[in-house]
């Protein structure tokens, strides 16, 4: 290595004198003075030159980080614009859903729900369709929820048109009462009050916890008024509203009808005319089973209407669980990015504290998912269990409603799990989608390059002012 | 002791210069005007062209002496000058380039003693084996003896490239030069 420096070093020796040995060989015209002497008559620069500088000199240095940031700003700022446009657009094809505000009082002390949608989801999941909404038109009075929902009467003026709409509404409710004896007289006096009628009791239970089952009739444009009742009687533990739009298999059965009736009619006719014993016996064959055809569609639109006009009610009646108090409740509404996933995840969670979902329903309108659950923990797991679900997504909303128990029962004594939670999984409105990646993702791309680009050409830039 | 002295002289015959001074820039001229040439020519190929530039260099330093920070030495910033004014003519005129070769024939000898003619030519031939790059870098660190540094900033090059350029070029005539050293 050294031999090698030592080596160059003399080379560059050599070199150096081989050349300056032949320097003096080059020699300028004797006249050269006399020949520029006179072009010096052009005026000396005093000061240092101001060398022109180049766009990229220009640019380099602070213009650069000015640029190059409002650049940025500029990028981010078109990136959140698209943005907020996707999603504002993503909102305006949403389901109608509505919460107690949007319910809201109109003019004339009328009140009326503000949605062209077809049907409404309640905060707590509840999905009602627009026919339901049309068959509470005659509710006088208020009636309302657990979970903070309130749904107020819609007026007759501001009713949708529901000609000819076939709707069957069915509803269970579980009420907490003092005593379920008095309950249930109750709850027969409101069926008989509202012209309806008890189908179907049955009470069971111990000294310490007694409970009853009535099913109720109700006609259905007594069925929220029946409800709102209902909820007056006790504490209202689990509630559930199911309806059936029933129109379209009405108009089949009435449309099949009328047709029998018609084949029936035309029998008739030539059953009149017949002459022969053989060909009276073949139309009498045929007419039978017409008329038999006639009287099951009959059958079958009698029940439909029956089922229609008249609510069925399912009223589940116990009284608390002695010493222990009232187990806490909470209902949390939270948003979340798939709500399958979360569903799943609930279930596990909820099994992995022993606690039990009473219902889990998944609904899914325009585009967007949405899920509902009701789940009852041991109350011991209760806070935790609420707080692993708020981590799930963004809370939208929260309520808790706390022990008044004194007593722990834990997950040790005999009380079943009783802390009761009502879920419900919104999709979000789709902020971190696909697109709303990609247009990120791609500013963040155009940025990048951008800053690369200007600090190259900066960079550049400064050298050659450096060089200069 | 000797180098001091000569640097001051230097400093004081710019500063002299700076001040308008006629005769201090003549001393100057006089001093570098033959290397200067001899680059030229080296480069050029051509006498009449080298002469030019060397008078448009000259012209040059004259006009922008004041901008010149005193303390340094003047010959790299000269030679600068004059590479600059030999390069941007032969971007600018690289339709009309004749190679050192074809001008072998048609540059006149002149009046100059035999040897000077013969080291010249001899010198020209050498040039001629090299590649255009390596002779510039070798006509500024050997002929005109600038540093590494300077040859690299007077060329716009890397120090690197410089080197390497430099290196090859050695290893191209090393025969020659060592043949020259023995004699």
């Amino acid at each position: 290595m050294k031999d090698e420096k030592n080596n160059s070093d003399n080379m560059e020796n050599k070199a150096q004198k081989f050349f300056q040995k032949r320097v003096s060989a080059f020699k300028i015209g004797k006249d050269f003075w006399s020949k520029l002497e006179p072009r010096l008559n052009e005026k000396q620069n005093t000061a240092p030159a101001k060398r022109k500088e180049s766009f990229w000199q220009w640019l380099a240095g602070p213009r650069l980080v000015a640029i190059s940031s409002t650049l940025g700003v500029l990028v981010i700022l078109v990136t959140a614009g698209s943005l907020w446009l996707t999603n504002n657009k993503v909102n305006q094809n949403t389901a109608g859903s509505i919460d107690e505000g949007a319910i809201a009082k109109g003019a004339g002390g009328n009140y009326g729900i503000y949605t062209t949608a077809t049907a409404v989801t309640l905060t707590n999941g509840m999905i009602i369709p627009q026919t339901t909404l049309a068959a509470m038109t005659t509710i006088t009075s208020a009636p309302s929820f657990s979970g903070g929902i309130t749904l107020n009467p819609i007026s007759t003026t501001n009713s949708m048109d529901t000609t000819g709409a076939q709707v069957i509404s069915q509803a269970s409710v579980a009420l907490e009462v003092s005593d379920v004896a008095t309950a249930v007289n109750q709850v027969e006096t409101l069926a008989q009050n509202l012209g309806g009628s008890v189908d179907n009791m049955s009470s069971s239970g111990s000294q310490n916890q007694q409970q009853a089952n009535l099913t109720i009739r109700v006609p259905a444009n007594q069925f929220l008024t029946a409800l709102n009742q209902l909820q007056t009687m006790g504490t209202v533990q689990s509630q559930n509203i199911n309806t059936q739009d029933v129109t379209q298999q009405y108009i089949d059965l009435q449309a099949q009808l009328t047709s029998a009736q018609l084949e029936e009619q035309n029998l008739q006719a030539i059953l009149a005319k017949a002459t022969t014993v053989s060909d009276e016996i073949a139309i009498q064959e045929q007419l039978t089973q017409v008329i038999s055809q006639v009287e099951s569609l009959q059958g079958q639109i009698n029940y439909m209407q029956n089922q229609v006009t008249m609510s069925i009610i399912t009223v589940n009646l116990n009284t608390p669980t002695q010493n222990v108090g009232q187990a806490p409740s909470g209902s949390l509404t939270v948003e979340v990015g798939n709500v399958d996933n979360i569903v799943a995840s609930v279930k596990q969670l909820v099994a992995s504290v022993n606690g039990i979902i009473n219902s889990s329903q998944v609904s899914f309108d325009n585009g967007k998912e949405s899920a509902s659950l009701t789940m009852e923990v041991y109350r011991d797991n209760f806070d935790q269990v609420m707080t692993t679900l708020g981590k799930k997504g963004k809370i939208d909303h929260k309520t808790i409603q706390e022990s008044t128990g004194t007593q722990s029962t834990g997950t040790q004594g005999n009380t079943p799990p009783d802390a009761m939670i009502y879920l419900t999984l919104i999709q979000a409105t789709g902020f971190w989608t696909a697109a709303h990646v990609t247009i990120i993702i791609a500013g963040a791309v155009i940025l990048v390059v951008l800053i690369i680009i200007i600090a190259a050409a900066g960079r550049a830039g400064l050298l050659r002012k450096k060089k200069a | 002791m000797i180098e001091q002295q000569t640097a001051m002289t230097e400093s004081d015959i710019i500063k002299r210069c700076q001040t308008g001074d006629r005769d201090a820039f003549r001393s100057v001229v006089e001093k570098y005007q033959d290397v200067l040439y001899g680059t030229a020519y080296l480069m050029t190929g051509n006498r009449t062209i080298a002469e030019d530039h060397v008078q448009e260099a000259f012209l040059a330093a004259w006009k922008n002496i004041g901008t010149f920070r005193t303390g340094y030495p003047l010959k790299p910033w000269l030679v600068r000058i004059l590479v600059n004014k030999v390069l941007s003519y032969q971007r600018t005129n690289a339709n009309i380039m004749v190679s050192l070769d074809a001008n072998l024939a048609i540059d006149p000898a002149g009046d100059d003693p035999a040897e000077d003619i013969a080291k010249r030519d001899q010198l020209r031939r050498v040039m001629q084996s090299l590649s255009n790059e390596q002779r510039q870098v070798v006509l500024l660190r050997y002929f005109a003896g600038l540093s590494l540094a300077e040859t690299a900033a007077a060329l716009g090059r890397r120090q690197g490239t410089v080197k390497s350029q430099t290196f090859r070029a050695l290893e191209q005539l090393r025969d020659l030069i060592e043949d020259d050293n023995k004699s």
